[in-house]
């Protein structure tokens, strides 16, 4: 075989296969766009509060006890913090940490680990890992919305004025959720 | 001239040889006369003029202490609590003995029984660091685990004795004790948030003081409070004390409390003044957390003979305020709920001590469903979560 067919037949395709590489790339393209926006899709969908519910509800109290709070829109404006507005951070990666540890509740949803007559006996060691984790992040999720440089004390009480000495806190090593935990579920015992 | 020389020469090999011998028996002589005689480094950072450990200091405060004085620094009772198991935690050779074997000496005595001191706690040579002889998590009668770090070691002793599970049982009237209630000093169960007689269908709590006191009992017990007042050796440290006496005016250790509850005074009546967050006992007024716990011990039994276990049919106290012996009669029973409020009031009131501060959220859901089990139009809405 000569040189010339051996190049004819490798470096010069039909035109019609030319058409690949447009074509691949559109579709790459699209399949990008999809991809983010499905991906987008579950993260915003994994926050809302109906993905929380739809295993929370009937497994554990702590939707009902989250709806009675202050949290949960009882208070005055009947303002509503969701469920990952203090449980899933705002930052990427942070974020995709906990999205990936959240898959073992799958595992514990299917295998009904948790259930209404024995939630009570786990209350303490799950509000405890969920408390260790705030005060690993500075309660970053509770200072997202309670921003303490722009804190009015005036506004607050004696005792709270006291208790919010943010020199004493950092000095002390404590942070919101050492003090405020059970303002939205039950304590723990 | 030679000979002369060599021999010179051996006569120094052979005393070089003499004296290197000689040398080298001497050597462990000196060393065991020095480990015999002198004072080793590592007691000094203890003992010596420089302590580690102060040692002197935390003598006089033991000397002020329960441990020391007795319940209310009113008699030492080694000897009178020397028998059926008392021991384990009355003597100090009884404690050794039960942490070390697990037995608590209930069908013996001990011959020469001591007060608990330094070394009932410590364990002051074994690695020269003073440790504490017992760490490990204690279960406690009605089976919760206490783990709570350095205070597992007090809690070996502060703690129920008495399941109220099986305890609160419908009873004949003539066989419940005076005494019924948990022995002696639960403060243990209390800060743990378990050990009180809970009532059917209602979720119990704990303060956050269980979790952010992590050696629970010692974070607050032995913390030594600033300025002068701190050198009382009846306040912190090895008296355990949280308040005393200074100077002819009541004081309490406010010390540990400061750590979160940042400018925390005491109030004129000596309670920490701290806002409750809601009107517990229901008397018209948001007081001091301590008070609204009193209110609630008031609605139980009181001064003015009115309260629930002194009115209720037939009252377990009677209107001088003594207990109500009921002799032998078969109609007559103290029903599970009646004991258990009974038992709940004795634990909070008269054993814990500590006017709920040992475990807020506890003590307020346990009395307020006390009160409301005895006086149903008692409300419960505001029972903290």
């Amino acid at each position: 075989m000569k040189t010339s067919e051996k190049q004819s037949t490798f470096w010069k395709p039909r035109s019609m296969w030319l058409l690949g590489l447009p074509i691949g790339a559109i579709v790459m393209v699209v399949v990008g766009i999809l991809a983010t926006i499905t991906f987008n899709g579950v993260i915003h969908a994994t926050n809302d509060n109906a993905f929380c519910y739809s295993c929370h509800v009937g497994m554990d109290t702590i939707v009902e006890e989250y709806e009675a709070s202050v949290h949960g829109g009882a208070n005055p404006d009947g303002f509503v913090a969701t469920c990952s507005d203090c449980h899933v951070p705002k930052e990427f990666f942070p974020k995709m940490l906990v999205k990936i540890k959240a898959t073992k509740d799958i595992y514990h949803q299917l295998m009904g680990t948790y259930n209404l007559e024995n939630f009570e006996s786990h209350r303490t060691e799950l509000a405890t890992a969920v408390r260790d984790t705030m005060k690993s992040r500075d309660s970053k999720e509770c200072r997202n919305c309670h921003n303490t440089e722009i804190w009015d004390f005036d506004q607050q009480s004696d005792k709270a004025q006291q208790n919010h000495n943010q020199e004493s806190w950092i000095a002390k090593d404590k942070t919101c959720i050492s003090c405020h935990l059970g303002l939205t579920h039950n304590k723990p015992r | 001239m030679k000979k002369t020389i060599r021999l010179a020469g051996l006569l120094a090999v052979a005393v070089s040889a003499l004296l290197l011998t000689a040398c080298k028996d001497e050597a462990p002589v000196a060393a065991a006369v020095d480990a015999a005689f002198a004072f080793p480094a590592e007691c000094a950072t203890c003992h010596g003029d420089d302590p580690e450990y102060a040692v002197k200091g935390a003598r006089a405060a033991y000397a002020k202490s329960g441990h020391a004085l007795g319940y209310e620094s009113e008699e030492a009772n080694a000897s009178y609590s020397n028998g059926g198991g008392c021991q384990k935690c009355h003597t100090h050779e009884g404690f050794v003995e039960f942490v070390k074997t697990g037995n608590d000496g209930s069908d013996s005595f001990i011959e020469w029984p001591s007060q608990p001191g330094c070394f009932t706690c410590h364990k002051p040579h074994d690695t020269g660091d003073f440790e504490l002889r017992a760490t490990a998590p204690v279960t406690l009668p009605g089976g919760a685990i206490f783990d709570q770090g350095s205070a597992n070691l007090c809690v070996v002793c502060h703690q129920s004795r008495t399941d109220v599970k099986t305890a609160a049982v419908d009873t004949p009237a003539d066989k419940v004790s005076s005494r019924f209630g948990p022995h002696h000093g639960p403060q243990g169960d209390v800060f743990n948030g378990t050990g009180a007689f809970e009532f059917p269908g209602k979720v119990y709590a704990s303060s956050t003081h269980k979790l952010e006191l992590e050696n629970a009992c010692i974070d607050c017990h032995m913390a030594l409070p600033d300025g002068r007042y701190g050198q009382n050796a009846s306040i912190g440290g090895h008296s355990f004390g949280m308040g005393a006496d200074v100077h002819g005016s009541e004081k309490i250790n406010l010390a540990a409390c400061a750590g979160c509850h940042e400018g925390i005074k005491m109030t004129k009546s000596g309670l920490y003044d701290y806002m409750a967050t809601a009107d517990f006992d229901h008397d018209g007024t948001v007081e001091v957390a301590q008070e609204e716990i009193l209110g609630l011990f008031e609605l139980l039994v009181n001064d003015g003979n009115t309260g629930l276990l002194q009115t209720m049919d037939p009252p377990f106290f009677k209107a001088d305020g003594s207990w109500n012996a009921i002799k032998a009669d078969a109609n007559v029973v103290r029903t599970a709920l009646q004991l258990g409020a009974k038992y709940n009031y004795t634990m909070f009131a008269v054993e814990d001590r500590s006017m709920g501060m040992h475990n807020y959220t506890y003590a307020v859901q346990v009395l307020m469903d006390t009160v409301a089990s005895m006086d149903p139009s008692f409300s419960t809405a505001n029972r903290p979560k």
